[in-house]
């Protein structure tokens, strides 16, 4: 019941089809407070309005009227319930109309928390905020003029209640009024005008009054925000804005001179937007700062306790009319906005980011890809949006596509930075989509190759060029038959070795007995191809030389062998053994020899 | 193992496969400097054009990209784009980006036309290794392959950001003339078609193509005097002339110039002299030596009357154009100078100092002769056109800066067959060999030791000219050669690198903030950069192939205020752009290419009154202060270029106005701009932009009737 | 969002990327350079499907997963 609120406001919901009501004319307004921030270009309205109930029925809510001159440019409208300066309620606010009563006007149902009861009295608060509400006069205005401009409204809050009594403070962007509608009771004090106590106002009242003051704040409108967001289930979400600012203030006219734009850096130009602040979410990591033509390098990056803020400088001071256009994008880690459970997935991130402070952003387009495979999407928007529509689009390793949502709405502020909910349902086998796509394409690669190196396009059999590969093949497994007899001829010298250290003779018997077999058929298959095989005259002299050796060889083994098979005679052991150790190195050393010429 | 079958080969393969991949990975990386230093972004003047146009390839497709008119360049003539490019750069970035695309990697097309130089760089290596295989074996061919991967003259133009057609043009190249070479060697029909399209390729993507097909008729005609005409070349000629030459007219640039042109007569002259020849042995080897002659002297002279009077009719008639200024001036160094300004002011185009020679090759070019030595030593059909080959082009490579590019390859080659030759022959006495030397006496081995220890100081001393070579060719591709020049960067006094982008704040300010039919002058170096990114009409740019059009603006820029408007209202112009570095240093401004615009701008009839004596002062010297011709500090140019800046003070201790470029303080520094407005400045002052004010009204008295 | 939704994290730790990248596709080349080597050093006596087969297969398994990390590591999160 009771929410903890901090200025969050609820954002208007506006249905398409309004509501007809009829006025509760025992409601009466006390007393209402407006509080009119003009320093900004927009004017945000707080009312600070105490309600009473004179009748006998309870009310659920009461009717708020939007100022008559300027409601055209209504971008946000809230309302909560105050006791005591606390909040204690933020209540619902819907577009309606009123039977019979004053069509042009523009109507809003404020439904109290709990109906009011007769006699008791309750203090609303509504903020309104009015984008295009001051109006540059002069239209254009030369490079270092003040920027003036014209504030026309209606002096009492507009209500469809008799008002007791009611002030209006308004406070502007700067010192210099120019001039100011005199309606008694008035005072100015620096930058704040007073108008007001007026009591025993009638409802509807309207009384004209315009403002003439210098704004230089930057009158900065973003026509178009592109706002990109790219899931992955690899940990990154990849956001993306494209944005078009323009200075919608007075115009610049006459010449840009640089030199009186740098001459005097922080009094001059006064009405020019040099820079703005971005702040990013917290996380925000490789933040980069382009646009069409290439990298912007004029920005500054900060990276704090909550937040990553960007210092944007345009390539060029922004002056009345002048527009331009940038894309600021950067990564943020997946488990600050994805949550997971099972195959079920939701996305709660912001609709729209800071852009500058007081920004106002004609038009938001808001793309949302998810991974390729998502199911089941439901986008929940915080307010109401203009229009949803689904697409495909392809990226890096896709198949089928990847869902792409886009949302547009239009005519936001910065009020209207709320969290959105998407929730899908996703397969985390989908996930191994993207090797397995890798792998067909790596392994049709080698396939390709493997069929390729098969192909013969030859018109006419080269004979010569085949017999040579035969005998290439040939000389290959002989090589390789001849490695393989010396290697064996080192595992009959191992075990020796390991018969002299452990004197089992049945292992060495068992294990010798192996070796002879597999010597045997090693000698069976060289044979073999000596028999198939005509061999030119070197190589079959250097053949020969091979076996020639390899006989040595055997013999050397046999002496060894029943060297130690001989129980003990101890006397020349040592040097026989030394002595046949050499001549096997060095019949090895030429059988490899003969073995790489071959 | 099975992996020791037939151990020896397999470890040569692998080994030479590694070697390739790492040359082919170095080539690719050392061109990187920029974009790592930078970003990808295309770099100068030309490639953004290139770059504009494979945009469009991309977007538009084929059809709509052959039958393109700009009307966005040269206002008010326009340019018909699809018949007077090359598009073989444009075709192949445009294939890249549609494969990719099709298989779903999304690489935008700026980041294809960047990195495209250097991946061709990367086949470069591998087809300069096949083809010194060709000439002399595969370990020449790593040599050769390592070297031009990092040689400074080929990398010049083709590092990443560097979109122009030199990039693939020199691949192209090497792929004929390996393809030439091979088709030489086998006379196989097969090999001749391959070098045919491979000519094709090359014809489409860059104008030099002329030197192949005037390089390769001379190799026939060497060849033939050298007695080592055979069927082979016959074969190999024969086959790539005609369809080599069908293939070319495709191009709709080339159209009907090999027919047409005296540059392609060589070619035309060399077939017919093939078939002649050929008939001629054909002749021979079915007549007795007395009848052969008797006919060979009467048909000789036949022949050669016939030609002679049909070439000379054809040069008279005009039919075959003569050779074209461009080319002429490669011949006639002087006389670009004397007749064609606008050639002899590009850059590019100056002769080639010494020094350029050391910094482009460096010991390339001491290990040239040698190479050139070996090749002599065994002279065979393929060694003879690499000796060509690298004769011509040191010619050219000496006229004109640009050709260093068609230099650096060749070198190349030939200094890996030395370096080869020299290391196969040293490495044999490396190691002493124990078996010859137990029966000799001690003085072999002293023979034997000296052997041993020159091969190895040889080897020694070969071994650090490559490695300084190595160093050499990356200090100055990152010094020299890999600065995007569309971003300046400078280091201040406290080390912090300061970037002045101004020409892109420039060029997109005019893109967001100016009429989109609006109209820009500016010298033409900056036409395509002003297309390219801030998308609006210009006058001139850097194509220069309408002189009169450049002289108009040059006369613009050299005359009064007053007589400019005239001109400027005659063009349509809505802004001037000029380029002005007088605040940060920046030496290639207007100002300084001044002077060619007044002689640009005096060579046509409408500039009869514009005298370049007139902006010297009396001792003839071209200043901007007090001294200053009075015509010169009236000016157009001077006026926009200096336009408040004397109230700047831009040094310590000297006065206002004090131009850093030109070192002087400017001479007229209070006037104002009549006819003209400011309309941006860039931050560093870079980029001067003025609004032309419209008409005034009748009876002001500042704009008398007529000048 | 419904309560007791986890928080969503990558299967694979995003700091293991640059290493996993290195080393799958260092193995990957190293095969597909053998296999290079065998198919351009074999002739048709010598060669052996089973043998090729089983290299490329092994090497696409590691050259694919490698790439991928690559990707990851790269900034593409595909």
């Amino acid at each position: 019941m009771r929410l903890l609120i901090t200025f969050l406001y609820v954002f208007m919901v506006v249905k398409l089809s309004l509501a007809t009501d009829t006025l509760d004319s025992d409601i009466k307004n006390v007393d209402i407070d407006v509080f009119v921030d003009l320093t900004s270009h927009l004017a945000q309205i707080t009312s600070t309005i105490k309600l009473t109930n004179e009748g006998i029925h309870s009310p659920q809510a009461f009717h708020f009227a939007l100022d008559p001159y300027i409601s055209s440019k209504l971008s946000f409208i809230g309302a909560k319930e105050v006791e005591d300066d606390t909040d204690i309620a933020v209540l619902n606010v819907e577009g309606t109309t009123i039977d019979n009563e004053h069509k042009d006007a523009k109507f809003y149902r404020i439904n109290f928390s709990k109906p009011l009861k007769p006699r008791a009295t309750i203090t609303i608060v509504v903020e309104t905020v009015y984008s295009d509400s001051m109006s540059p006069l002069p239209k254009q205005v030369q490079q270092d003029d003040n920027q003036l401009v014209k504030y026309t409204a209606n002096l009492y809050h507009y209500t469809p209640y008799h008002t007791t009594s009611a002030v209006v403070t308004i406070k502007v962007a700067s010192k210099n009024v120019e001039s100011y509608s005199q309606i008694r009771p008035v005072n100015v004090n620096e930058d704040t005008i007073t108008y007001g106590p007026f009591n025993d106002l009638s409802p509807y009242k309207k009384q004209k009054f315009s403002l003439h003051f210098e704004n230089n704040s930057p009158f900065l409108t973003t026509w178009r925000l592109d706002r990109w967001i790219e899931v992955s289930h690899w940990g990154n979400i990849a956001v993306e804005e494209k944005l078009h600012i323009q200075h919608t203030g007075a115009i610049l006219k006459g010449s840009f001179s640089r030199y009186e734009y740098q001459k005097n850096p922080y009094g001059g130009s006064p009405s020019a937007i040099r820079s703005f602040r971005t702040v990013l979410p917290a996380s925000a990591t490789d933040v980069y700062y382009r646009d069409e033509i290439g990298n912007i390098s004029t920005s500054h990056l900060q990276e704090l306790q909550e937040s990553v803020e960007v210092e944007i400088r345009p390539r060029f001071p922004l002056f009345g009319g002048w527009q331009t256009r940038y894309t600021i994008g950067y990564n943020l880690p997946s488990y600050e906005y994805l949550y997971q459970l099972g195959s079920q997935y939701a996305l709660k991130m912001r609709f729209m980011d800071h852009v500058y402070d007081n920004q106002f952003v004609d038009e938001i387009v808001l793309s949302i890809v998810l991974p390729e495979g998502s199911q089941d999407i439901k986008f929940d928007p915080p307010y109401p949006v203009d229009s949803e529509s689904t697409s495909l689009h392809y990226t890096y390793l896709d198949t089928i596509g990847r869902p792409l949502l886009t949302i547009t709405k239009r005519n936001l502020v910065e009020n209207h930075i709320e969290d959105f909910t998407i929730s899908y349902s996703f397969n985390s086998i989908m996930l191994l989509q993207e090797p397995l796509l890798l792998f067909t394409a790596f392994f049709l690669v080698f396939v390709v190759v493997i069929i390729s190196v098969r192909l013969d396009f030859s018109i006419v059999e080269d004979q010569d060029a085949l017999a040579k590969m035969q005998l290439k093949a040939v000389r290959e497994d002989y090589c390789y038959l001849f490695e393989k007899k010396l290697s064996l001829s080192k595992k009959i010298i191992t075990n020796i070795d390991k018969f002299r250290a452990n004197k089992d003779r049945q292992a060495f018997k068992s294990v010798k007995n192996q070796l002879e077999t597999d010597r045997k058929h090693i000698n069976n298959k060289i044979a073999v191809i000596e028999k198939e095989n005509k061999f030119p005259p070197d190589i079959a002299s250097k053949m020969a030389e091979l076996s020639q050796k390899d006989n040595l060889l055997k013999q050397n083994l046999e002496q060894t062998v029943s060297l130690f098979d001989r129980p003990a005679k101890i006397s020349n052991i040592q040097s026989q053994e030394d002595k046949l150790t050499r001549e096997r190195e060095e019949l090895t050393n030429q059988m490899r020899m003969l073995l790489s010429v071959l | 193992m099975d992996i020791l079958r037939g151990a020896t080969d397999k470890q040569i393969t692998f080994v030479k496969l590694l070697i390739l991949t790492l040359a082919s990975l170095l080539a690719f990386t050392t061109r990187l400097f920029s974009v790592l230093r930078f970003e990808s972004v295309i770099h100068e003047f030309d490639p953004y054009f290139n770059y504009r146009t494979t945009q469009f390839l991309a977007k538009e497709g084929f059809y709509n990209f052959h039958n393109w008119f700009d009307d966005r360049a040269w206002y008010p003539l326009g340019r018909i784009i699809g018949g007077t490019i090359y598009p073989g750069l444009m075709m192949t970035s445009a294939m890249f980006y549609h494969i990719l695309h099709y298989l779903n990697i999304t690489i935008e097309i700026r980041n294809v036309c960047v990195f495209l130089a250097p991946i061709f760089s990367s086949f470069t290596c591998i087809v300069t290794y096949h083809l010194t295989k060709e000439l002399k074996g595969p370990g020449a061919g790593l040599v050769a392959a390592s070297m031009i991967a990092i040689v400074p003259g080929y990398i010049s133009r083709s590092v990443a950001g560097s979109y122009d057609n030199e990039g693939i043009a020199i691949f192209c190249m090497l792929l004929t003339y390996t393809l030439w070479i091979k088709s030489v060697k086998t006379g196989s029909i097969y090999w001749s078609v391959m070098c045919a399209l491979a000519y094709f390729y090359m014809v489409s993507s860059w104008g030099g193509y002329v030197f192949l097909i005037n390089l390769i008729p001379i190799h026939v005609l060497v060849l033939m005097l050298t007695g080592r005409f055979s069927h082979r070349i016959y074969i190999a000629y024969s086959s790539l002339y005609i369809i080599g030459t069908i293939l070319s007219m495709q191009i709709s640039f080339v159209g009907f110039q090999p027919v047409q042109t005296s540059e392609h007569m060589g070619a035309f002259g060399i077939f017919g002299l093939c078939q002649i020849y050929a008939f001629i042995e054909f002749l021979r080897s079915k007549l007795n030596p007395q009848m052969f002659n008797h006919l060979f002297r009467i048909l000789l002279t036949v022949v050669l009357a016939a030609f002679g009077f049909v070439a000379v009719v054809l040069l008279i008639t005009g039919k075959i154009a003569p050779w074209t200024g461009r080319f002429y001036s490669l011949l006639d160094p002087s006389y670009a100078k004397n007749n064609i300004p606008i050639i002899a002011s590009v850059s590019e185009h100056q002769p080639t100092t010494w020094s350029s020679f050391y910094f482009d090759l460096q010991i390339l070019v001491f290990l040239f002769p040698g190479g050139l030595y070996f090749c002599f030593d065994k002279l065979t059909d393929e060694n003879i056109f690499i000796i060509l080959y690298g004769i011509t082009s040191i010619y050219f490579a000496g006229v004109m800066v640009r050709l260093m590019l068609v230099l650096a390859p060749v070198m190349c080659i030939v200094s890996a067959i030395g370096v080869s030759s020299l290391l196969t022959s040293f490495t044999k006495h490396c190691e002493a060999d124990e078996s010859k030397s137990k029966s000799k006496p001690k003085n072999q081995d002293w023979e034997l030791f000296k052997k041993q220890d020159v091969s190895k100081s040889a080897l020694f001393l070969l071994g650090l000219m490559l490695l300084t070579y190595s160093y050499h060719c990356t200090w100055v591709t990152s010094e020299a050669y890999s600065s995007p020049s569309i971003v300046l960067a400078a280091r201040q006094t406290d080390g912090s690198k300061i970037i002045f982008d101004d020409f892109r704040e420039s060029y997109y300010w005019l893109r967001q903030n100016t009429a989109p039919d609006a109209r820009v002058m500016s010298w033409w170096d900056y036409g395509y950069q002003i297309t390219a990114m801030a998308n609006r009409t210009i006058l001139v740019d850097n194509n220069t192939w309408n002189n009169t059009h450049i002289s108009r603006v040059g006369q613009a820029m050299s005359s009064t205020e007053e007589h400019a408007y005239g001109i400027m209202r005659e063009l349509d112009v809505d802004y001037v752009l000029v380029i002005f570095g007088g605040l940060t240093g920046y030496a290639s401004d207007d100002i300084n290419k001044f002077l060619w615009m007044v002689r640009i701008g005096g060579s046509t009839p409408e500039g009869e009154h514009i005298k370049e004596p007139d902006y010297y002062t009396p001792q003839g010297e071209f200043r901007v202060d007090r001294e200053g011709s009075p015509v010169l500090l009236n000016c157009l140019m001077y006026k926009l270029c200096y336009y408040r800046f004397g109230q700047v003070y831009t040094e310590a201790n000297q006065p206002t106005g004090y131009d850093r470029v030109r070192n002087v303080e400017i001479g007229n520094k209070d006037f104002d701009l009549k006819v003209m407005e400011e309309a941006y400045t860039s931050e560093h002052w870079i980029v001067r932009i003025y609004k032309v004010k419209s008409l005034p009204n009748l009876g002001d008295p500042r704009f008398p009737s007529e000048e | 969002m419904e309560k007791g939704m986890l928080r969503h994290t990558s299967p694979v730790n995003p700091l293991v990327y640059p290493y996993l990248a290195v080393a799958l596709t260092f193995f990957g080349v190293f095969l597909l350079a053998y296999f290079f080597v065998y198919e351009v050093t074999s002739n048709k006596f010598t060669r052996s499907l089973l043998k090729e087969l089983m290299i490329g297969l092994v090497s696409s398994v590691f050259l694919a997963s490698g790439v991928l990390f690559l990707l990851l590591w790269v900034g593409i999160y595909v």
